[in-house]
């Protein structure tokens, strides 16, 4: 295809190049006809100024033959010289050497006149000399009018001649003129026609110029380009142009389509990574679940079995030592000794009891079978037994007891109370628990119709880390407790249509703990 | 030496073994030795006084393990009892303390019968 192209290319070159130099060729052939032409014209006024001289040298062979002193052939040969000149202007020819032209049609006048003049001249030479001669010798009184004829003859033949030279001369001069016109004109006409040659060539190589950057610039990875096409056009240049374009489009969708895909894989990626790290968040979020489980399990076990190995161990004692002592009361044990035995027993039998009611508890929320047994009573009861109860531990720690209430306090509330007594025994033993010594301050106190009890102890306070799971299931990290405790007691005062919550102590010692529950309006 | 932070566990042991020298030969009777907490234990560990550690896993301010590795520097002969009333993993326990050996475990609870046989087959 392109051999085809540049082939046209050449020709049409080649085609532009012979306009040009058959128009230089024909602009130096017409110059070179008018030049032969003014030439011609020079060599005219040549002949017609040559009428003068024989003009002249007629005047004088004539006078000569009047004299006598030659004879008529001279005469003849002048006449026939003139003759032959003044032919000749006319006609053209051969003469002295000169190609000559025949004169132009517009001195045919001039002419004219002067062959007229030429005429009378030579009718008068037959009339005046030779057939007077043949009537014998003319008088000498003639001859001076005759001569004096001649003369005013010969002068009017001269003047008719230059009167046609001084014309051909004008018609030199305007010719020269036009033809300096010309010259300049066809010049001009040339140079035009060059640069519109030139200007031609440029617009066929132009498109193969623009070809040629434009695969320069692809080949340096530039596709934003496209050649310009000439819709119209309908050469090969043009069609090659279009087809460059729209292998450019082709690339360029093809890169625009290959970006899409690496964009949209970027974005598959980009969510699959979103969905992996969800899955593996899950699964780090299930892993804890699992984990706690584990973790309770294994507190648990320990929690269980825990108070069994006393309550077997001494109960093996107990009994042995009773075995041994069968007859023989040195070995026997004081009764003191036994009671306390005995109460590490019953004590380690309590835990497991409550142990036992804590997980059986878990399992009746878990199932919604938590069922309350409400009535209506005084907070203060309430809490009065719990504090009786947990006088023994109190006593047994180092830790103070401080319980605040007011003065004309009945509270009365619509409650579970051994659920109630069970939520406060289990803030009141967790804080005895976290608290080596100082003092749990035990407050009721009144608040918008609620009733709101806060246990403040000086202990260990709550890790920080524990305490937004504080209230889920398994939420321990002691030795001592399964994580039960404060999420039975949240059950129980939501079930009660109250609130539970817990903060460290903002100067850094102990912890609070406290809920609210709803008083009972009076008149209700 | 028995160390376990839960008193009654401690009292409950050491009246079971020493009741049980009421039978044996006076050169074979065991004596036992209490702490409920392993800081103070640490602390007043004599070494070549103890013939066997009953340690329990889950202590208070360190694990048994921890303080069965502290021991051993004061006393590289001494013989070690676990005790535990919790799951044991032992391959998992293998990785965190290469260097302990596991080879006596006492699963809680336990009879007295049981715990003392227990001891004197460590001992012999």
């Amino acid at each position: 295809m392109v051999q085809r192209i540049i082939s046209k290319i050449v020709l049409k070159i080649t085609i532009l190049v012979i306009i040009e130099i058959i128009l230089i060729v024909g602009s130096f052939g017409v110059l070179s006809y008018f030049q032969s032409l003014q030439s011609s014209l020079g060599n005219s006024i040549n002949i017609a100024g040559k009428n003068r001289y024989l003009t002249a040298n007629l005047l004088l062979q004539t006078e000569r033959y009047l004299d006598g002193s030659s004879d008529i052939s001279h005469l003849n040969v002048a006449m026939n010289s003139l003759q032959s000149n003044i032919i000749s202007l006319k006609e053209g020819g051969s003469i002295s050497g000169v190609e000559l032209r025949p004169l132009p049609p517009e001195f045919s006048d001039m002419w004219n006149t002067v062959n007229a003049k030429w005429n009378t001249y030579r009718t008068s030479v037959s009339n005046n000399l030779i057939i007077p001669s043949e009537e014998g010798k003319a008088n000498t009184i003639d001859k001076f009018t005759i001569r004096k004829q001649f003369n005013s003859l010969a002068l009017d033949l001269i003047g008719s001649s230059d009167v046609l030279v001084t014309q051909l001369g004008e018609q030199a001069d305007k010719n020269s003129h036009n033809l300096m016109v010309l010259e300049i004109s066809l010049g001009i006409l040339n140079i035009g026609i060059l640069a519109l040659i030139l200007y031609f060539i440029t617009r066929i190589l132009r498109p193969v110029l623009v070809l040629t950057q434009a695969m320069s610039e692809v080949k340096k990875g530039n596709l934003e380009i496209s050649v310009p096409v000439n819709e119209k056009g309908n050469d090969e240049l043009s069609s090659l142009s279009r087809s460059f374009n729209s292998m450019l489009d082709t690339v360029r969708n093809y890169i625009k389509k290959q970006n899409e895909l690496t964009n949209d894989l970027s974005k598959a990626n980009e969510e699959l990574k979103q969905l992996t790290n969800d899955l593996s968040k899950a699964n780090e979020e299930l892993k804890q679940v699992s984990r706690l489980k584990d973790d309770f399990i294994n507190v648990a076990a320990h929690e269980l079995r825990n108070p069994v190995q006393p309550i077997l161990g001494l109960a093996e004692i107990l009994r042995s030592t009773k075995m041994q002592a069968d007859g023989n009361h040195n070995k026997s044990l004081t009764v003191e000794k036994e009671c306390k035995l005995l109460d590490i027993i019953v004590r380690n039998a309590k835990k497991l009891l409550l142990l036992e009611e804590n997980i059986l508890d878990v399992a009746r929320i878990e199932n919604s079978s938590l069922k309350l047994d409400i009535e209506e009573c005084n907070l203060y009861d309430v809490i009065g037994n719990v504090v009786q109860d947990t006088r023994d531990q109190i006593d047994n720690s180092r830790v103070e007891l401080l319980y605040n209430k007011m003065e004309d306090g009945i509270f009365l509330i619509r409650v579970d109370k051994s659920r109630l007594e069970q939520v406060i025994s289990n803030l009141l033993s967790n804080s005895i628990k976290f608290t080596k010594e100082g003092t749990i301050s035990l407050n009721v106190e009144k608040e918008d119709n609620q009733a709101l009890v806060t246990v403040k102890d000086t202990g260990l306070g709550i890790d920080p880390e524990m305490l937004p799971r504080l209230f889920s299931k398994f939420a321990t990290k002691s030795e001592k407790g399964a994580g039960l405790g404060l999420f039975i007691c949240k059950n129980i005062i939501e079930a009660h249509g109250g609130r539970i919550w817990a903060e460290n102590n903002s100067n850094g010692k102990g912890a609070t703990v406290g809920f609210m529950i709803p008083l009972v309006t009076i008149g209700n | 030496l028995i160390i376990d932070d839960n008193p009654d566990i401690t009292t409950t042991f050491k009246m079971g073994i020493e009741s049980s020298n009421n039978y044996a030969d006076h050169d074979k009777r065991i004596e036992v030795y209490t702490y409920n907490d392993p800081l103070a234990a640490l602390s007043e560990f004599k070494p070549h006084f103890y013939d066997l550690l009953l340690v329990d896993i889950n202590l208070p301010n360190m694990n048994g393990f921890e303080l069965c590795e502290k021991m051993l520097i004061i006393d590289i002969n001494v013989r070690v009892c676990f005790m535990t009333s919790g799951e044991v993993n032992r391959e998992a326990l293998r990785e965190i303390y290469p260097a302990i050996s596991l080879g006596c475990f006492i699963k809680k609870p336990v009879t007295i019968d049981y715990l003392v046989n227990r001891i004197k087959a460590e001992l012999d």
